[in-house]
């Protein structure tokens, strides 16, 4: 790991596009203010681990072969009634998997 | 748009119109970018999205409304952006299931939602920093 001693009102440049600037600094809390471009996704580390171990076991899961007619059945079955929901935007990317 | 790639087995016939293309990929599955979202009335409201090259890898997704009618995450507008919404109808909005045995103990994934523009066939898993959603929830009581 590449490590950078900065003061408060300095920055460092990542790839000539990406800039973090360490805006404040209290006690052990630190802000950082970060200029990128918008399609650069920027998270908390922690947030986005948790989202790749739950899209970690999502794919493990699929292995096990279940059928999605069974979570179908599930959600009628168990699910929330929906009385007034609204059909949202069906994907019909598929002309032969059409309703 | 008649170009039939080249089909793993398991996947049926498509076109590239067909495909969405997720160009930072999804957290832990960077380097997947283009997926077939496979519909089957049968399954409605849940799906398969496969990834159309590389090993096999597939995702159930379902639209959150169906189970939780009044999910309505709020993204950044730069997010947005960079999907490049003109109208709301053209957007898709998925969260990844994470199955498991028994079935009912399957949670839906309300932080991490996909938004798909159908325009451009373009998605990105957005992450909802904030509280009001969370990694594992069920889809029924």
């Amino acid at each position: 790991m590449l490590v950078l001693t900065r003061k408060v009102g300095e920055s460092i440049r990542i790839d000539g596009r990406i800039c973090i600037t360490v805006m404040e600094v209290d006690g052990r809390t630190i802000k950082l203010g970060i200029d990128a471009p918008r399609n650069v996704p920027i998270h908390r580390e922690e947030v986005w681990l948790r989202i790749l171990e739950e899209n970690r076991l999502a794919a493990a899961a699929e292995a096990a072969d279940i059928d999605l007619g069974s979570m179908a059945d599930l959600l009628k079955q168990g699910g929330l009634t929906k009385p007034e929901e609204k059909p949202k935007t069906e994907p019909g990317k598929k002309p032969d998997g059409k309703k | 748009m008649d170009a039939t790639l080249t089909i793993r087995p398991g996947l049926p016939p498509f076109t590239d119109e067909q495909v969405i293309t997720f160009p930072e990929g999804l957290p832990g599955f960077e380097q997947v970018r283009r997926y077939l979202i496979l519909s089957v009335p049968e399954h409605e409201p849940f799906h398969w999205m496969e990834a159309v090259e590389g090993p096999r890898l597939r995702f159930a997704l379902v639209n959150p409304l169906s189970f939780r009618p009044d999910y309505q995450p709020k993204i950044k507008k730069a997010d947005l952006d960079t999907l490049h919404i003109l109208d709301p109808k053209e957007l898709l909005l998925y969260v990844i299931v994470t199955l498991k045995q028994p079935l009912a103990e399957s949670t839906a994934n309300l932080m991490g939602p996909l938004f798909i523009n159908i325009r451009e066939r373009v998605g990105r898993q957005i992450i909802i920093e904030n509280d009001a959603y969370g990694l594992r929830e069920r889809l029924v009581d």
